[in-house]
């Protein structure tokens, strides 16, 4: 029998103690997987209705994600070893050498991460299905995602996590190879909590005024200014450089006057209260050990503080942009709505769809309702040889490179749409571009925008010029494309019959008109054609991906009011009955619904991210109580000699603890508190709330993090009691080491 | 010699920039097969000598060489080695691991050098014997008193007999009869296996188990006590007298 046997032996009896770190393991694993399927579950299935932008944003959440959890974990980690502190020293005293002490430490790391691994996987296995049946159904996403078992998923999972535990292993190994670690021998020399500068107190205090001041003051500013530069056109390009300064300048100064609070304020206030003429023994013993360890820890605990805040922080500045979003859905969209029916067989359910709509909106008192019916082409347009494109456009999975997807429209049909929404909306008439009379082959582009969102730049940077060259292939399709289908597109591209045609004119819409609503499109460009080009785009040829679809069929409806009728359309298009089959109702309802879903998710990808920073910080903190539990050992054997009661004794260390466990939090609710003013502030730039407020998810996102705060509270509480039942079993039976 | 201590110091810092030291120049030599206890105050550096001498804190300045070997040159590995080979120790409370048996704690000991067989194990019975806890051999140690978990301990660091023992306060938590059956399996182990024995103790009964007695004050080597072949009795006696006078001059 080895040495390693019977310190394996000795972990398996004492399973307890090395439970948390397999658990706290299992869950890091848990979050990751679930986050990296959702994440893949959305491209496949619904990235198209959510435009990339959940997608992007489950990306950085499966970024700060990883983070948390290793930060969990090597917390965790920390905790076990400190435990096994005792341990690990009386091996070293008996000789264990430098590669056993690092064998032990990164095989007990392996071994226990691989049982987190296994668990935690096996877990998220069998409970993805309900997380994203739970998701599709709280967020009431329009599809309901399948779950598959996907194996890059679950490789990359295994291969992260086992490199974190071998990791995490091999630095812990190390650092005991090299030091050994303290306990049978201790000695500390007696703490004393310096004397506070009241400079130092004074300036942690204007500090952080200053930046709460800044918060509510100028944050909302910028954010206001920013606003109006798109609405107004103007270059946003000042207000964003005032926020980009901003924030770390907001980041500085909150944690530098959380730190100088801590470091100088709280042992001030202490010293300040021994000097009254009653002092009580809470006072003089837990006053100054909590200031002692206050001021050692005052950088941890605000970063720490700054840390949880940022979830709150994080969150707000994150809702309040989603919400920002959800305000130019809204705002953007002039009194259109459309019915399409990209499948020829549906064109009178269309027609019908589009009466009926219009009969119901001029009953709701929203009429009268004009409808003006026009057909486009879904294709795709690429530069020719010789032709440089201005502008590199992203590359999609499925588009061959330089290739734009665009909607092709009959140049009269155009102007004849134009015209009608000139009639509703004249602001627009300078902003809707003109397209003069096309030859055959000829081709105007319109790139669509909007005059609120447009960080990339796109509507101010020509891509073609009059002059150039391009092709145009025609690619009708009946459904959205998902999975196959898009990797089936890709080869029909290659077959598909081409047009090709001369740029005249190019020019930008700074709004949205039409396009929105079929998402296998990342942004709108209109190519207008004279009417045989459009024709011969029309004809179904052999080639394309589905022959057996036609053209799209837009019907568009006007009517004055739009904003009024907003509820009332959704909730029409929304009752089963209303739109069937082949047939889209867009983009207003489906635009709106989509950013109030995606606000929602936010929110609720927000609540689980707060959940892991605070199980996190449970970890921090357990680990902070019990490296401190050694040193009190000594005081509790001190009071003890001078008479304390035992029960005295123990509520003192209670009370510590509690104490030193809010209060990185009661910095935190305050920094929340202004972010939370600051939001209310920023928000007060527009009215958005009128049409569906977001409360359920708030009240989720609340509830979630009001829950887990005391699932955090009850462990450190749990662990506080049995860390002081340690202490004062210690303190009875042990003898002062000379 | 076994070991030569020579002008060992030892100064500990803190973290306000203030010293303490510890140890200021203690030099001594120990015979093999040796049975010295180290006496003195409380805070005269009597456990911090004992941890130089076993390589578990690093000297400021001094040396001390066991079996012709610089302890603090030697790579940690060897340190190591040395430890678990030639070096037993005791210490003030029993730290044996929660999770293993009596027998397994004890055991622990041997596996750390190699792996173990039934002569091992015999080997553990026969110790386990020796100190009277055989019969606690499958209990764990939350089981036992604290006693008994000291002799478990004492158990432990006689198992693979070392060349040379280094106790501090091994008997401080056993009552009279367990303290006596301690003593008296360190004289033995001294006697059959030519051990080197170095103990720290407040106790002049258990310092007069010794063939001699140093006793430090304020960190350097006050004075001698030896043992000329007299009884334990009057050894004792010397040694209470020797203490008395160290009072008085201090007074």
């Amino acid at each position: 029998m080895s040495w390693r046997r019977l310190w394996f032996r000795r972990a398996l009896r004492r399973w307890r103690i090395v439970s948390g770190y397999v658990v706290a393991f299992a869950t890091a694993v848990l979050l990751f997987y679930f986050f990296e399927t959702v994440g893949r579950s959305f491209q496949q299935d619904i990235s198209g209705y959510f435009g990339g932008f959940l997608v992007g944003v489950l990306r950085v959440f499966q970024g700060i994600v990883l983070l948390s959890a290793c930060w969990m974990v090597v917390f965790f980690h920390q905790l076990v070893l400190e435990r096994e502190r005792p341990a690990l020293g009386l091996l070293w005293t008996l000789g264990l050498s430098p590669t056993g002490r690092l064998f032990l430490v990164l095989s007990e790391s392996l071994f226990l991460g691989i049982w987190g691994l296994v668990i935690g996987l096996a877990a998220g296995v069998i409970l993805e299905p309900a997380f994203l049946l739970a998701m599709t159904v709280a967020l009431d996403l329009p599809t309901r995602l399948p779950y598959r078992p996907n194996t890059n998923a679950i490789l990359l999972t295994v291969g992260i996590f086992l490199a974190l535990a071998l990791l995490e292993g091999l630095v812990n190994g190390i650092r005991l190879m090299r030091r050994w670690p303290r306990l049978l021998f201790v000695r500390r020399e007696p703490r004393h909590p310096g004397r506070p500068s009241l400079v130092a107190s004074v300036a942690g205090v204007a500090l952080m005024a200053a930046a709460y001041l800044l918060a509510v003051t100028v944050h909302p500013w910028a954010f206001e200014q920013q606003a109006r530069a798109f609405a107004e056109g103007r270059s946003p390009l000042p207000s964003q450089l005032v926020w980009l300064v901003l924030v770390p300048v907001l980041l500085l100064l909150t944690l530098v006057g959380s730190w100088l609070i801590l470091r100088e304020s709280f042992r001030g206030a202490v010293a300040v209260a021994r000097r009254t003429p009653v002092v009580s023994a809470r006072l003089l013993v837990s006053g100054s050990e909590i200031a002692w360890r206050v001021r050692e820890h005052a950088l941890g605990t605000a970063v720490l503080a700054g840390l949880l805040a940022f979830a709150a922080l994080g969150g707000t500045a994150l809702a309040t942009a989603q919400l920002q979003f959800l305000r130019s859905a809204i705002e953007d969209q002039p009194s259109i709505i459309e019915i399409r029916a990209t499948d020829p067989s549906s064109t009178a359910t269309a027609r019908e769809t589009a009466r009926q709509l219009a009969a119901f909106l001029e009953r709701e008192g929203f009429g009268p309702v004009e409808a003006y019916e026009f057909e486009v082409v879904p294709g795709f347009v690429r530069p020719v040889a010789g032709t440089e494109p201005v502008l590199e456009r992203p590359p999609t999975a499925w588009l061959p490179p330089g290739a734009v997807p665009a909607l092709i429209v009959e140049r009269d049909a155009y102007e004849e749409l134009r015209r009608t929404i000139v009639r509703f909306h004249p602001e627009l008439d300078a902003l809707l571009p003109s397209v003069p009379p096309l030859a055959p082959d000829q081709a105007f582009l319109v790139l669509q925008g909007t005059n609120r969102w447009d960080p990339s730049g796109l509507l101010d940077a020509p891509w073609l010029v009059a002059g150039d060259r391009v092709e145009l292939v025609a690619l009708p399709m009946r459904q959205l494309l998902t999975g196959e289908a898009v990797s089936e597109l890709a080869q029909a591209i290659d077959r598909a019959p081409q047009q090709q045609a001369l740029i005249t004119g190019y020019d930008t819409y700074r709004g949205l008109i039409v396009s929105r609503g079929f998402g296998i499109f990342p942004f709108s460009l209109v190519i207008v054609v004279d009417s045989e080009t459009f024709a011969a785009l029309q004809r179904p040829r052999d080639g394309m991906l589905d022959p057996g679809a036609g053209s799209l069929l837009v019907t568009s409806l006007f009517y004055d009011d739009w904003q009024a009728s907003a509820s009332k359309l959704e909730d029409w298009v929304h009752t089963p009955g209303n739109v069937e089959g082949d047939v889209t109702v867009s983009p207003l309802p489906t635009i709106y619904r989509q950013e109030r879903q995606n606000t929602a998710a936010l929110l609720f990808l927000l609540g689980a991210v707060a959940v892991l920073f605070l199980v996190a910080y449970g970890a921090t903190m357990s680990f902070r109580i019990l490296e401190a539990s050694w040193d009190d050992v000594r005081r509790a054997r001190l009071l003890l000699r001078l008479g304390a009661a035992p029960a005295l004794v123990r509520s003192l260390f209670r009370w510590e603890i509690v104490f030193l466990f809010l209060a990185p939090l009661g910095l935190a609710a305050l920094h929340s508190l202004v972010a939370v003013v600051d939001w209310g502030r920023t928000m007060a730039v527009g009215t958005v709330l009128r049409f569906h407020p977001l409360w359920t998810p708030l009240i989720v996102w609340t509830s979630i993090l009001a829950l887990s705060l005391v699932v955090v509270g009850c462990w450190i509480t749990a662990l506080g009691q049995s860390t002081v039942r340690e202490v004062m079993r210690r303190a009875a039976s042990e003898r002062e080491p000379e | 010699m076994l070991v030569e201590v020579s002008g060992l110091q030892k100064i500990y810092g803190t973290a306000h920039g203030a010293t303490s030291v510890a140890l200021r120049g203690v030099s001594f030599e120990l015979a093999a097969g040796s049975f010295v206890a180290v006496m003195g105050p409380s805070g005269s550096g009597k456990s911090t000598l004992l941890q130089v001498i076993a390589g578990l804190i690093e000297p400021t300045a001094g040396r001390v060489v066991i079996e012709g070997r610089v302890i603090h040159d030697l790579p940690e590995a060897e340190r190591a080695a040395l430890r678990r080979r030639r070096l037993g120790l005791v210490f003030q409370e029993p730290h044996l691991l929660d999770g293993l048996t009596v027998e397994e704690n004890v055991l622990l000991t041997l596996a750390i050098d190699r792996p173990v067989g039934p002569a091992e194990r015999e080997r553990v019975a026969n110790v386990l014997r020796q100190l009277g806890i055989l019969d606690l051999a499958k209990r764990f140690p939350a089981e036992l008193s604290g006693g008994q978990q000291q002799r478990v301990a004492i158990a432990r660091a006689l198992v693979h007999r070392p060349a040379l023992i280094l106790a501090d306060e091994p008997t401080g938590n056993l009552d009279t009869v367990s303290s006596a059956r301690v003593l008296e399996a360190f004289v033995e182990l001294k006697q059959c296996q030519g051990a080197t024995l170095l103990l720290v103790t407040h106790d002049p009964l258990v310092a007069s188990y010794a063939d001699r007695v140093l006793v430090l004050v304020d960190g350097q080597l006050y004075s001698e006590i030896w043992r000329n072949g007299e009884r334990r009795e009057l050894f004792y006696q010397r040694i209470v007298a020797s203490l008395g006078a160290l009072e008085g001059a201090y007074q």
